[in-house]
């Protein structure tokens, strides 16, 4: 499946909910349900940069795959970290170079697209596409 | 402020005048001094005890919350209200009441250091204002308590 199809599916699922705090109760749902990094690589080796909360990430590539671990200390966010790491896990850093992030503005998560949020998100999308921009 | 302006050379008048171009800060000074008369037609007397009776309200009601960590021993008349809940993580609880359009600041406050001694991430913070009353603060506490709910 393409990066863009596991965009639209999310949306499509995210749709179904008609207030915020159901849609969000979900996102708390795919947090608790993420397998959470192991927590020797909760270090700041690890840790992407954000002010209100932590995501630790790690980052492999192999035959053309790229698997993600992460986690977080705050439920919401690892909800948010699950998407993204749905979205882009098993994808090619070539793809990935060739999906713009603007894509991800369809999903109507607020928290993934602002910067000023800084809850580590925003930070932990632009290290995939930095990791994948070094790739080729 | 310029003095003289050309191709090859700018000169500026002399301080303060030098720092002041561009339209004054006409509109904000007389926002001000429409605040100024409000607030003088309340009168700070009033105001206090405004402040104080909703403060009091909403530590009392906090009180009653389980878990409940409230920064300040008793309390002491300040117009604000940093506080955690035992198992929640801040951001979460935080993120939760800005989905019930309830606002609270959460985070260190920019002062790592007494959250290094009290040992803690971080707060939420409330804070009240003139136009705060006891409904927002029923509010905040129904909201506050669904987050709790939704995350438990």
């Amino acid at each position: 499946m393409t990066i863009e199809h596991k965009i639209g599916e999310i949306q499509a699922n995210l749709a179904l909910f008609d207030d915020a705090m159901s849609k969000y109760e979900y996102i708390i749902e795919l947090g608790k349900a993420f397998k959470p990094l192991d927590v020797k690589y909760h270090t700041p080796e690890y840790k992407v940069q954000g002010c209100q909360s932590s995501v630790w990430m790690k980052l492999a590539y192999e035959n053309e795959t790229l698997t993600i671990e992460a986690d977080s200390d705050a439920f919401i966010v690892k909800g948010l970290v699950a998407i993204i790491s749905t979205i882009y896990e098993g994808s090619s850093c070539e793809e990935i170079n060739h999906t713009p992030r603007s894509l991800l503005e369809q999903l109507g998560l607020e928290e993934i697209i602002t910067q000023g949020r800084q809850n580590g998100v925003a930070s932990m999308i632009k290290k995939i596409y930095d990791f994948c921009q070094a790739r080729t | 402020m310029i003095d003289q302006v050309s191709f090859s050379n700018s000169s500026f008048l002399d301080a303060p005048w030098k720092f002041e171009a561009g339209t004054q800060a006409i509109a904000e000074v007389i926002g001000f001094a429409a605040a100024v008369d409000y607030l003088q037609q309340v009168g700070s007397c009033r105001m206090k005890m405004h402040d104080n009776h909703i403060a009091m309200y909403a530590f009392t009601q906090l009180q009653e919350i389980e878990g409940m960590q409230l920064f300040m021993p008793h309390y002491q008349g300040l117009g604000s209200i940093s506080f955690t809940v035992d198992g929640f993580n801040i951001n979460d609880l935080g993120m939760l009441l800005d989905k019930q359009e309830v606002m609270t600041r959460f985070g260190h406050h920019c002062a790592m250091p007494i959250m290094e001694k009290l040992g803690i991430e971080g707060t939420l913070r409330i804070s009240f204002g003139l136009y705060t009353n006891q409904e927002d603060i029923d509010r905040f506490i129904v909201a506050l308590k669904k987050a709790i709910e939704v995350l438990s």
